[in-house]
Formats: C-alpha cells, sequence, structure tokens
C-alpha cells in the first residue's frame, strides 16, 4: 500500500563529542534504517501463498551533517590559553571527527542499499573559505569539512555502487539564529564581527532560517541531471544560481 | 505495523543531525514540505529528545499525515565512555 506524501518522524540521541555514541548511532541506528529487508507473503492469482525476500531499499537518500559549535572563539594565538587541548579535541570531535565518520560511514551504506539517487551534504559556512578574526577553530573545522566531500567526490562512486552519490558543501548565510547571538554578544569575537553581525539584525539582512532551508530542499529535489550544482563543490546560499532555483520553486 | 516491501518501495529517507533546534529544524520541516509524493522517512539526531520531539511537532505542523503515533523514538544503551 503505498500512501502519497506520508512524512514520519524518527528521533534517536546522537552526542558527537563522543565515540562510543557516534558508532552506536551509526551502526545500531543508521545502518538499521538504510538496510532495510523485508519477508513479505504475496498471494498470486492461484492463492498460493508464496514467501518472497525482496530489497527493500529506499529509492533515494540524503544525509545532513549539520550539528555544530562555534566554540573556542577568540584569537588564535590565545587558543591555547583559553582551552585545554582536551577540549579542543572535544571541539574537534562535535565538527570534524564525527562529520567525517558519519559521512563516510553513511557514504558506503548508500552506495550498497539506496536504489536511485543518494546526496550527502555538509552544512559548511563562509568560515569555510575565508579566514573570519577570531574564528581560527571553527574556519578550520569547516575548511576540512569541505575538503573531506570535495576528496569524495573527486574519488569518484565505488565500483559495486547502487545508486549515484553526490556531495554538496552548503553554505547557509549568516542567518538569524543563535549562532549570530553569540557573535554580537561574546566579547571573545573580534569587534568587526560583532559590528557587522549587529549591524545586518537591524538593517535586516539576516537570512531568515527557513529561507536557506527551503533553498537547500530545492537543491536536493533537483534531479541528477539538472542540478544547479557540482558534486564536491562549495555552494552558497547567495550564489546566483541557488537563488534563481529558489525563487523560480517559490513562485511556483 | 512494519511497512511492507512494496510500501517502502521508492520511499525517501533524511538523516538530519542537529535537528533539535535552529538550522536542523528549519530543514526537517523544509524536507517535509517538499516531499508532494512518496513517502519521507525523517530520522531526526541530537543529543536533546526535548528538542527532537518539538522538531517533530513542527513538522506535524507543516505535514498533517505526521502524527504522534507516527513518532518513533530510537533510545540508544547508555554509551560506555
Amino acid at each position: 500500500m503505498q500512501i502519497n506524501g506520508k512524512v514520519t518522524c524518527e528521533l534517536a540521541q546522537l552526542d558527537l563529542s563522543s565515540h562510543s555514541g557516534v558508532e552506536a548511532f551509526a551502526n545500531d541506528v543508521v545502518r538499521q534504517k538504510v538496510c532495510i529487508h523485508s519477508f513479505y507473503v504475496n498471494f498470486c492469482w492461484t492463492h498460493v501463498a508464496c514467501l518472497q525476500l525482496e530489497s527493500a531499499a529506499f529509492s533515494n537518500a540524503v544525509f545532513i551533517s549539520n550539528a555544530g559549535t562555534l566554540h573556542p572563539l577568540g584569537r588564535f594565538d590565545c587558543i591555547a590559553s583559553k582551552v585545554s587541548l582536551a577540549e579542543l579535541s572535544r571541539q574537534i570531535d562535535i565538527n570534524l571527527t564525527s562529520h567525517l565518520w558519519l559521512s563516510s560511514f553513511v557514504a558506503a551504506a548508500f552506495q550498497q542499499q539506496i536504489s536511485n539517487e543518494a546526496v550527502i551534504v555538509n552544512v559548511s559556512s563562509l568560515a569555510a573559505i575565508q579566514a573570519l578574526p577570531t574564528w581560527g577553530a571553527y574556519c578550520s573545522h569547516k575548511a576540512a569539512r569541505d575538503m573531506g566531500l570535495a576528496t569524495a567526490a573527486a574519488e569518484g562512486a565505488a565500483a559495486s555502487a547502487s545508486c549515484s552519490l553526490a556531495y554538496l558543501n552548503w553554505a547557509p548565510g549568516p542567518m538569524d539564529g543563535n549562532m549570530q547571538t553569540v557573535i554580537r554578544t561574546d566579547p571573545a569575537v573580534d569587534p568587526s564581527l560583532r559590528d557587522w553581525s549587529s549591524k545586518a539584525l537591524a538593517d535586516g539582512e539576516l537570512v531568515p532560517m527557513q529561507h536557506s532551508a527551503d533553498a537547500l530542499a530545492v537543491l536536493l529535489a533537483q534531479p541528477p541531471q539538472d542540478r544547479t550544482w557540482t558534486s564536491g563543490a562549495h555552494v552558497d546560499f547567495f550564489d546566483e544560481p541557488v537563488q534563481a532555483a529558489w525563487k523560480a520553486a517559490s513562485a511556483s | 505495523m512494519a511497512a511492507s516491501a512494496a510500501a517502502l518501495a521508492g520511499s525517501k529517507l533524511a538523516i538530519i543531525t542537529g535537528a533539535s533546534q535552529g538550522y536542523g529544524r528549519a530543514i526537517a520541516t523544509a524536507l517535509a514540505k517538499s516531499n508532494t509524493s512518496g513517502n519521507l522517512v525523517l530520522l531526526l539526531a541530537a543529543r536533546s529528545m526535548e528538542g527532537l520531539s518539538e522538531t517533530a511537532a513542527e513538522v506535524a505542523k507543516v505535514r498533517c499525515e505526521v502524527t504522534s503515533s507516527g513518532v518513533k523514538l530510537i533510545l540508544l544503551a547508555p554509551r560506555l565512555m
């Protein structure tokens, strides 16, 4: 029975700073969800019950690696005095290690089980391609995330891949959310960035979160042959092809 | 009731980390809104189960097909570290 347009939410607890937690999420939740196989009974016209085994893999899938932390903030030459090596390592676990490991895990699972198209999305940032004062740790994490998926795209699909798999480094724009609040209020942030964020807020120039998310949904809905983005590329909300595709979808 | 193989064929899966608030929540609702046909399974992950439940409630606002009975909670075993 096919129910058109049905959406189901399943919730899973995940702490990206915990190695065992990330591994448990991958093995106990993602693997089980992606690699579904079901037995079912099929009654043919002769009314003879036939037990069949059929792969029930999803036809399309997307993994969106969004979680992260802006901390530690401050001048690069103050990071070592501000946080311990263990604390910095924990932030790197959240922003980078878990992202790389989970993306790799999911890429393999998708290529084995998804029947049509799959996309791995790294929620990136302008910080991945531009040095922002006092954001040294965050910039380096985001740059590394971008390069990870760019490399995966350059490698191409696995020989045994069951689907087309693309990688997207998505910079959502400066959004009106908690991150911008931190930028405006944390004294460790460079004054020029604090002033910029305050002015952008006052002038209504911050991107509404839902607009950015809707634009990402538009990109993900594009069939491979019509995509306005290239696998492995850094794509920004303000890029002209993104704006055009989003506005066209909004108007329809 | 477990979905049959036939029902799952053609279905879509979206896994989102950091889905308990902010941009992760916005992405979940955006994908739900854009799902005009077929089945979409949103696997929402984050530290806060309370926040994830709120995200599921937001998704339900844009897609009336999502009901409380359609929300399945997956609780992992306690971490060892």
